[in-house]
């Protein structure tokens, strides 16, 4: 396998659009138990992924070692308080996000 | 070598009358002359775009017309296999929807695609479509 | 008939690596959006990150793909039809709002459409701050930019 790189995965849709957003998680999770440093950012209708209760898939990127970031933005668009998204996961603004988009050796794959 | 990319696939049938450039198949094979290389994983409904195909006929009537420029989904991924694309589809998702892993379309590999993610370092970019 | 297991086939021959042509520049990011506008808050999330890295002082170039490429037409205009419920209140059009951010970090930021994507949508009249680009283009401009982000969803 290629030297480690990190990985910023970004999932846009979450539980409710369906079974794909779990199996992009997923991925993740199989990422960093190969050895991969991976962030994922929950936004948009995602970030109800980090809700408790929300995704197993959460939980396993934590568990996996994943840094786990729920957009802020897009929790108060949606009304949800930052105060109730899983001790797992850290709400951030755009610029944390960019911030890491711009560090080097980081690769970001969107779904 | 070129650019390498993934892409991939977990939702397709997007428009068959209304289909728009670049549709994702159409952009698979367009990206592969491109970029030098990209391998196409299916995965979720997507994975039926492997199968084998029963009756379909890409033509619909609107009209007093008969359209007959719908997609050929099969015989696009038989295709993009022939020309070298290594196209991939998910074990799992074949399975759940009733398919056969070992019938699928010919040159279709069939993995693991969250097992494949760990070979995400691999390619310069991973393209969920 | 189909095989098992991860293997990869690799071309026997493959093209050159693209290459930026000499004096091209260099970016810092290259964010290629593809969705459709309005079908989701995608195209505001990639506005948002754009804005953050370049607040940052990077460099984005966004190619507009599929649909996006509607968002920079001429006929759109500088303002939105009136909101019949706040007639006085004005809102900016979407050329409008590229304009802004090309305006806000001059240098700093680009924006490319798609003809292949514009011609099939009539998308054709763009304003001039667009650069268009024909999808032969796509790997010399992936090559110019250090990072590329592909926002799917055509």
């Amino acid at each position: 396998m290629t030297a480690a790189a990190e990985f910023l995965l970004v999932e846009s849709q979450g539980p409710w659009s369906g079974p794909m957003a779990e199996r992009f998680l997923d991925d993740g999770t199989a990422l960093a138990r190969a050895g991969q440093r991976v962030s994922v950012l929950l936004v948009q209708d995602a970030v109800t992924a980090a809700l408790p209760g929300a995704a197993a898939a959460v939980d396993r990127l934590a568990e996996a070692g994943a840094t786990v970031w729920v957009d802020g933005f897009s929790l108060a668009q949606r009304a949800l308080p930052a105060d109730r998204v899983v001790p797992a996961a850290t709400v951030v603004d755009m610029d944390a996000v960019a911030a890491k988009v711009l560090a080097d050796g980081v690769r970001v794959v969107w779904h | 070598m070129g650019f390498t990319a993934l892409a991939v696939l977990d939702r397709a049938y997007r428009g068959a009358v209304e289909g728009q450039y670049f549709d994702a198949l159409y952009g698979v094979q367009e990206f592969h002359a491109l970029l030098g290389r990209i391998d196409l994983a299916l995965r979720g409904l997507a994975v039926t775009l492997a199968a084998p195909e029963g009756g379909y006929r890409p033509a619909l009537d609107i009209g007093q017309s008969t359209f007959d420029t719908l997609p050929d989904y099969r015989g696009s991924v038989q295709r993009m296999a022939e020309e070298g694309i290594v196209v991939m589809a998910d074990e799992g998702d074949l399975v759940r929807l009733g398919f056969d892993p070992a019938k699928v379309v010919p040159g279709v590999q069939v993995v693991d695609t969250t097992e494949l993610a760990t070979r995400w370092p691999d390619y310069d970019g991973v393209w969920f479509l | 008939m189909g095989g098992t297991g991860l293997g990869a086939a690799v071309p026997a021959t493959a093209p050159a690596p693209a290459r930026p042509r000499r004096g091209t520049r260099h970016w810092d990011l290259l964010l290629i959006v593809t969705g459709a506008p309005y079908g989701s808050d995608m195209l505001t999330t990639a506005l948002r990150l754009a804005q953050a890295v370049l607040r940052r002082g990077g460099s984005v170039r966004i190619w507009a793909c599929g649909y996006t490429t509607m968002v920079t037409q001429t006929h759109l205009g500088e303002l939105k039809p009136p909101n019949l419920r706040h007639p006085d209140r004005p809102y900016p059009s979407m050329p409008t709002v590229v304009r802004q951010l090309l305006a806000g970090f001059p240098g700093q930021v680009g924006w490319i459409g798609c003809t292949a994507c514009s011609g099939e949508r009539g998308a054709t009249h763009h304003i001039e701050e667009v650069r268009l680009r024909s999808p032969a283009r796509f790997a010399q401009t992936i090559a110019a930019s250090t990072r590329t982000i592909f926002i799917g969803g055509a």
